[in-house]
């Protein structure tokens, strides 16, 4: 990201700034909340102005998210937030521009478009909020969920293997690549703004329990052992190699910047590729006619 | 004899330089100011395989590719067999074949008749031992046709000195050399032989026409019309427009993205325009199913927005190198739930750039999606059009300037709260966009209030769809958009639609020379459709035609949803696609409805 210059001082924004007056969908105990105070203390720390910040999402629970931040906020369709967001980015690249959603709809119906959206490294920030199960339809199986989990589409448990995001992001080739949860707000607030700044594409992925249909266990699992902050082991963000080990999580879930390079992002390139077209010939738009003379 | 219009055939393999012989003929009639027109067509083959065009010039303006060919030069017969039906011969055609290609009389796939003219000339020998390099073949039959039939010789050799001219300077020398063998090769034969041949009429040479496909006059458009953002997907026959705008739009601040499908370039275009800049997306048939749900979201969302489908051949992957009007009812009804949009479609190569100036007006204005229509016969086929002609189709006549949208006042933002989709008379609600301060909103797909909240409260539900279907009521009655042609006062009536349009001015001008009046009504604006015009134009005719070119009459279908059209004046005259409107069958049909009234 590349904080946009403003003319004059302007007071700064406290995270209630970045609220709208719209009451979230979600269940009582749902960890998009955590992620959502998370996002407006992000926000806030960056001084982000609310007239340029957009927020894309596709739909699903979390992809209700933009719809409760103070900004700029486009809820889409199923999968395909990612390109509304390159478009956005492309087409206005001041704006700082994050998509929010979840598991079903980034790796289910949407999955195509993440390694395209990695391989661009356009400057965005994408935070799935990965509860592993299908809530707004209530209760079906996700791409990310468990092997033998039972839910209303896998009554005798899943027989299929889960995908692990954070590997997938590794092997596309995101720039910036962490994992965090929903139930440490601090860690969270860190991350995503580690995200934000970072020029290219960064993915988060938010561990965020879905309290009415994987309440029993999630919340448990991310807490205590469940959990180790990679910050703590001395583990090397550059290192790809070490990336991949810590991604496939293992008997906990490993949480930090579990990867972090820097290469050009889209935008960079597209602009000196614009510089070199209008060196080539500089002439008025009515003068394109020109090129079909014979 | 003298011709001032003429009508030219090559055929043969991929490798027989089949497209830029036809390229070299038009650009050098276009370049001394002559009007023509180049229809390419292909087999399915990636490289090689059976290519054609048809080639047609004339010292008048043009109409359209004209039925029958006076001149076929096939370089292969087992290559004209693909082109039978779409290359037909006159009587009195002239036919050039290569003396190499032998085939016997039975396995000919035409029967040359007495009257025509079949000269065999040595094309093969001519390059290999007179030039002295076998890939100038269609060079030296360049010459021979130039030979035999007039035509523009300085034209010609201007073109092959450009073509060659960023190649190795021997290379032009070359190429006119073969040029003067295949001339020389033409008047020895004329001077043993005195064939009788058609030649092109004497003419004074004027300011050079603009040579270009309906596609890239579509791009152009497009781009007048102050567009900054395109993202597509490859697909046949509409990549040119990508193509040609990848290399303008930087020029001009704008950005064009090759997407990983049809559905994230549609994505991506509303994103670009939900950002605040004019965006666009083309593609054919398969691209628009794709694009379906996000068509809808547009709608949803009141996002400005221009499709274009250049329509092939369906469904499926149908025919992709073939034209079709057979998309109609999809770009009419291609999403779910109540979605009100725009279709348009334009009718010749200079239309193009004029109905994209449009596309751009109703969908900045109104904050919709616009589906423009082409098919590969107007999208692929090129055209000689005069360049002061092409500027006033959408400069001159003012579009551009007020294509843009309607953003919320400063004044208005400091004192109130911004309501996205604040009700209004017409449904047109001031957007912002990204950068504009005190007006962030959310944008949605799901059903919301005036502020952009989603709800699912049925009465508002109802009030926002009203809001949605009003635009739709302006923009009836503000782009009418009709077209009428021939005698007002007939009593034979033809209605169809796109590039239906020249066959079939063609087929009224025969007739007419026949002593048969007709008028003809084509909406450019087929939704919403100014359904009290096309009525009183039913209602004033005694028999009307209704043509297209799909094989289920989709035309006809969409028509009967708008107008009441009695079974009595009714004349179906609708074609398989893969095929332009033919002007013979829709003359004959003309004939024959003529006999019945009298």
């Amino acid at each position: 990201m590349s904080l946009p210059e403003s003319s004059e001082p302007r007071p700064a924004l406290a995270p209630k700034d970045y609220k709208r007056d719209l009451k979230p969908v979600w269940c009582p105990g749902c960890g998009d909340f955590g992620v959502l105070n998370a996002l407006y203390k992000t926000l806030a720390d960056l001084n982000l102005e609310r007239h340029n910040t957009a927020v894309i999402s596709g739909i699903g629970c979390s992809s209700r998210l933009p719809g409760y931040v103070a900004a700029y906020g486009f809820n889409a369709l199923h999968g395909r937030a990612l390109t509304l967001a390159t478009g956005v980015k492309l087409a206005n690249p001041q704006v700082t521009t994050i998509v929010a959603g979840g598991d079903g709809d980034g790796f289910a119906i949407g999955m195509g478009h993440f390694p395209h959206a990695a391989r661009r490294n356009l400057d965005m920030t994408y935070i799935l909020m990965d509860n592993r199960i299908y809530g707004l339809t209530k209760g079906q199986l996700s791409p990310t969920s468990e092997p033998d989990l039972v839910t209303k589409t896998s009554s005798l448990g899943n027989i299929e293997r889960p995908i692990d995001p954070v590997t997938l992001a590794l092997a596309t080739g995101v720039t910036f690549i962490a994992r965090t949860v929903s139930t440490n707000i601090k860690h969270m607030t860190e991350i995503f703004s580690r995200a934000i700044k970072h020029s290219g594409f960064s993915f988060v992925q938010v561990l965020s329990p879905c309290v009415t249909f994987r309440g029993k266990t999630q919340y448990k699992d991310y807490q205590g052992d469940g959990v180790i902050y990679l910050e703590q082991t001395g583990h090397d963000q550059h290192d790809f190699h070490a990336a991949l080990k810590v991604a496939n999580n293992g008997d906990a879930y490993q949480l930090g910047v579990i990867y972090h390079v820097h290469t050009e992002s889209f935008g960079v390139r597209y602009t000196r590729l614009r510089e070199a077209f209008k060196q080539d010939k500089n002439s008025a738009v009515l003068d394109v006619v020109n090129d079909f003379l014979p | 004899m003298d011709c001032r219009d003429l009508t030219l055939a090559i055929v043969g393999s991929g490798g027989d330089g089949v497209v830029s012989a036809g390229e070299i003929i038009v650009k050098a009639a276009a370049a001394e100011g002559l009007h023509c027109f180049l229809l390419k067509s292909f087999g399915p083959q990636i490289r090689g395989g059976e290519s054609s065009c048809k080639i047609r010039l004339a010292v008048d303006p043009l109409l359209s590719i004209g039925e029958e060919t006076q001149i076929l030069l096939c370089y292969s017969w087992g290559d004209y067999k693909r082109f039978t039906e779409e290359i037909r011969l006159t009587k009195n055609a002239v036919i050039i074949s290569d003396t190499d290609d032998k085939v016997a009389d039975e396995d000919l796939p035409i029967e040359i008749l007495g009257s025509q003219t079949w000269i065999k000339v040595p094309l093969n020998q001519l390059a290999s031992v007179e030039v002295g390099n076998a890939l100038t073949k269609n060079i030296v039959s360049l010459g021979v046709l130039e030979g035999f039939f007039r035509l523009p010789e300085k034209g010609i050799a201007g073109q092959i000195e450009k073509r060659f001219s960023k190649k190795k300077a021997d290379l032009i020398e070359l190429n006119l050399g073969a040029i003067a063998v295949g001339r020389k090769w033409a008047e020895d034969y004329e001077r043993d032989f005195q064939p009788e041949l058609p030649r092109f009429a004497e003419f004074t040479p004027c300011e050079p026409n603009l040579v270009l496909s309906g596609n890239e006059a579509a791009a152009m458009g497009a781009l007048w019309s102050g567009l900054k953002f395109f993202s597509g997907y490859p697909i046949t026959p509409a990549t040119d427009i990508m193509e040609w705008l990848e290399k303008r739009l930087p020029r001009f601040d704008g950005t064009m993205i090759q997407a990983e499908d049809e559905i994230a370039s549609c994505g991506m275009a509303i994103g670009a325009s939900f950002a605040g800049v004019k965006s666009m997306t083309a593609t054919s048939g398969p691209g628009i199913s794709l694009m379906s749900e996000m068509i809808g979201l547009a709608c949803m969302a009141e996002i400005p927005l221009v499709v274009i489908n250049v329509q092939r051949g369906g469904p499926s992957t149908g025919m992709p190198t073939q034209t079709s009007q057979s998309d109609l009812l999809q770009a009419c009804y291609c999403t779910h739930g109540d979605a009100p949009h725009v279709v348009l479609a334009a009718t010749d190569v200079k239309d193009c750039a004029f109905t994209m100036t449009q596309a751009f007006y109703i969908s900045e204005k109104y904050q919709l999606p616009v589906l423009v229509l082409l098919d590969q016969f107007v999208g692929q086929r090129v055209e000689s059009v005069p360049r002061r002609e092409l500027l006033e189709t959408g400069i001159e006549q003012g579009w551009i300037k007020r294509c843009d949208r309607l953003t919320p006042d400063p004044a208005a933002l400091a004192k109130n709260r911004y309501h996205r989709y604040q009700l209004t008379e017409n449904g047109v609600s001031p957007m912002s966009f990204p950068g504009i301060e005190n007006a962030d909103y959310i944008a949605s797909g799901i059903e919301h209030n005036e502020l952009g909240y989603p709800v699912s409260h049925v009465g508002i539900h109802r009030t926002m769809h009203g809001k949605r279907y009003r635009k739709l009521d302006f923009i009836k009655e503000e782009m009418k958009f009709m077209r009428h042609y021939g005698d007002p006062q007939a009593r034979i009536g033809i209605l169809c639609w796109g590039s239906s349009k020249g066959p079939a001015r063609q087929a009224m001008l025969q007739a007419e020379a026949a002593g048969i009046a007709t008028r003809m009504l084509i909406p450019s604006c087929l939704m919403p459709l100014h359904s009290d015009t096309v009525q009183e134009f039913i209602d004033a005719c005694d028999k009307v035609i209704v043509a297209d070119s799909s094989y289920s009459a989709q035309f006809l279908t969409y028509l009967r949803t708008q107008v009441a059209l009695p079974a009595a004046k009714l004349v179906d005259l609708h074609f398989v696609d893969g095929m332009p409107l033919p002007v013979k069958e829709l003359k004959a049909k003309i004939e024959e409805v003529h006999h019945e009234l009298a």
